[in-house]
């Protein structure tokens, strides 16, 4: 029987559909019901009813004969007019790994709090920008400027440590803050590392399209299922990133290289060496809050990735930060093009 | 894989709302459960003033000495966020004036003012929402405004009602063309309802029209949408090019604006 599983979010949903015959598709769609601009012609269970039809449609499935499997923040009963097999709400959902720390991103834009004086604002225009996004949970800014003042306000994080205490320093970043196409990936990279609070070298994996989520619903309800599928799935690796605080020098050798290279990263910083997947490194730095260290790393999406970042970075001006995200961007395009 | 984005309704036909009117003080109903009244009817009269009925349908209640329900027909335009729960009155459309006139605008029809509705532009600022206050307006609907500007609404209790959102934001052309056909109509904005109600006469044009039979439209081109990406938040055009190689990328033609802009899915909807 065909499965789809879903987490249906706010303004992002993702689908994990097995056909039946061993292919597996995932599709994410960024509209989800809002009461601001639905409730006056519309049920939430007329709009899933529809959506879920819609997937079924485009994957050539009887959604009749499928079983479906919802993991949400939303109430049970949005979903009634749909034949559900299993109904999860997203704070049962367990999403552990043994073989890496889960860090979990999501928006918060649920909270009305954005109606009171409380924020720290930067800006009226910004301000606005935030308020559309409460207004309509679909919109993702467009400008990097309103991406990187309110990126960071408004995730929150969970932690899930890995089972296997030797494999807590891999991280894989997954949820629907990372989702979306409209965020540039070293931006979601910059976002994912920011909320790592513990210092020290770590190997990360960056899940941008919220598989991890539906792959556990399906886990928690359907183990002999995943046991199939559970080996075919598999994350981007980003690289090594190492948090860190204060000044740092860092010394780069290459292998197969005689050269090397010297780098002097500042405090408040996001320093990235470009290292394809299969290249390997020799790394020596040192700090002055930090203790000297020498390891040997491999290349991934990023590479090697130095942050010095701390809470202060987000309350520099948001001008400042805009140049920075800028120049960042502009680094590494130059070398991942 | 087609994409299909939700539609919106921003203008919803109703053939059976029930519309409250009510003596400011206690006085005389005039009219009786089953008859049949007009916007000009009077339905009542308390010692300083006569309350007409502003709608068109059928009394279905009376209060004694205090209010009538009439049952009735309805255009709701529909609000995305209000400052307050509620404004009646006379509505009056301003024809979308630029910034630096919308002063002037207000200023010439200050001498009545007091307890009208009025449709002021695209964007209202936190000057004319002051000005308004003072002059009595019982409210403001517009396309968007700053949110210090709605705070400030929200604040003094004033009632503004934004039919997009916040920021330099545009009123949807449909919804502008409904409401400047219908100056001069008694009108009742719900921020509860998020909706300004516009009374029509029985079979008025629409209001037979059949509700979309489905929620979610392909985005394909000759699609009508509401755009929500600055600059061009809260405008109205047509879907003119979709790249199936990168299917968050369209192009909008706007029926304000001659060439197509790039609009990012998903910020847009269908309407």
């Amino acid at each position: 029987m065909p499965i789809i599983a879903a987490h249906i979010g706010l303004g992002s949903n993702s689908f994990l559909i097995l056909d039946g015959v061993d292919d597996l598709f995932l599709y994410n769609y960024p509209y989800s019901y809002d009461s601001i601009n639905f409730s006056h012609f519309c049920t939430p269970q007329k709009f899933y009813k529809e959506l879920f039809e819609l997937v079924a449609k485009n994957h050539s499935l009887n959604l009749q004969e499928s079983e479906i499997l919802i993991v949400s923040r939303m109430p049970e009963e949005y979903f009634s007019d749909l034949n559900l097999a299993h109904y999860c709400h997203s704070s049962d959902l367990d999403l552990h790994q043994d073989d890496a720390t889960t860090i979990y991103l999501r928006r918060t834009l649920e909270n009305s709090d954005i109606f009171k004086n409380s924020l720290d604002l930067p800006k009226d225009t910004s301000l606005d920008v935030l308020s559309n996004m409460y207004l309509y949970d679909n919109i993702i800014p467009a400008s990097l400027e309103d991406n990187v003042v309110w990126g960071h306000k408004i995730i929150s994080s969970k932690i899930f440590s890995s089972k296997k205490k030797e494999a807590e320093k891999n991280i894989l970043f997954t949820g629907p803050a990372l989702t979306g196409t409209l965020l540039s990936k070293f931006f979601k990279y910059s976002l994912a590392f920011s909320v790592v609070s513990e210092l020290g070298l770590f190997s990360a994996s960056l899940d941008d399209r919220d598989l991890h989520y539906v792959v556990s619903l399906i886990k928690q309800f359907e183990p002999d299922i995943y046991s199939n599928i559970g080996p075919k799935i598999c994350y981007e690796y980003a690289g090594k990133i190492m948090k860190c605080r204060g000044k740092i020098e860092c010394l780069v050798k290459k292998e197969y290289s005689e050269q090397q290279d010297f780098y002097q990263i500042d405090e408040e910083d996001l320093f990235v060496y470009p290292l394809e997947e299969g290249e390997k490194a020799h790394i020596f730095i040192k700090g002055n809050s930090c203790k000297p260290a020498e390891f040997d790393i491999e290349g991934g999406d990023l590479g090697f990735v130095i942050d010095t970042r701390t809470d202060a970075f987000w309350q520099v001006r948001q001008e400042n930060l805009v140049q920075k995200y800028a120049n960042w961007i502009r680094r590494i395009s130059l070398v991942k093009g | 894989m087609k994409m299909n984005i939700p539609c919106i309704q921003k203008i919803s036909y109703r053939n059976n709302v029930y519309i409250e009117r009510s003596l400011l003080t206690e006085g005389v109903i005039k009219v009786s459960v089953g008859q049949e009244v007009k916007p000009y009817t009077v339905l009542g009269q308390s010692s300083d003033l006569s309350l007409i009925s502003g709608v068109w349908g059928k009394v279905e209640d009376v209060v004694e000495n205090s209010s009538v329900l009439i049952s009735s027909f309805a255009i709701d335009l529909h609000l995305v966020v209000s400052s307050s729960s509620y404004a009646e009155g006379e509505l009056i459309v301003f024809p979308n004036p630029s910034d630096l006139i919308q002063k002037q605008y207000l200023e010439k029809f200050a001498y009545s003012l007091k307890a009208k509705l009025i449709y002021i532009g695209n964007t209202v600022s936190l000057e004319l929402i002051q000005l308004a206050k003072k002059y009595g307006v019982s409210g403001i609907i517009t396309g968007g405004c700053t949110r210090a500007t709605f705070d400030f609404a929200q604040k003094e209790g004033f009632f503004l009602g934004l039919f997009s959102g916040f920021g330099l934001c545009k009123t949807p052309e449909v919804i502008f063309d409904v409401l400047s056909d219908v100056s001069t109509r008694i009108v009742f904005a719900s921020g509860d309802d998020r909706c300004v109600r516009i009374p029509m006469p029985a079979g008025f044009s629409g209001m037979d029209a059949p509700l979309s039979e489905s929620i979610f439209k392909p985005l394909e081109p000759g699609l009508k949408v509401l755009v929500l990406q600055n600059p061009y938040f809260g405008s109205v055009g047509s879907v003119s090019q979709v790249d199936e190689s990168n299917p968050s990328r369209v192009v909008v033609k706007l029926s304000s604006f001659g060439d197509g802009i790039e609009v990012n899915v998903p910020n847009l909807l269908a309407l």
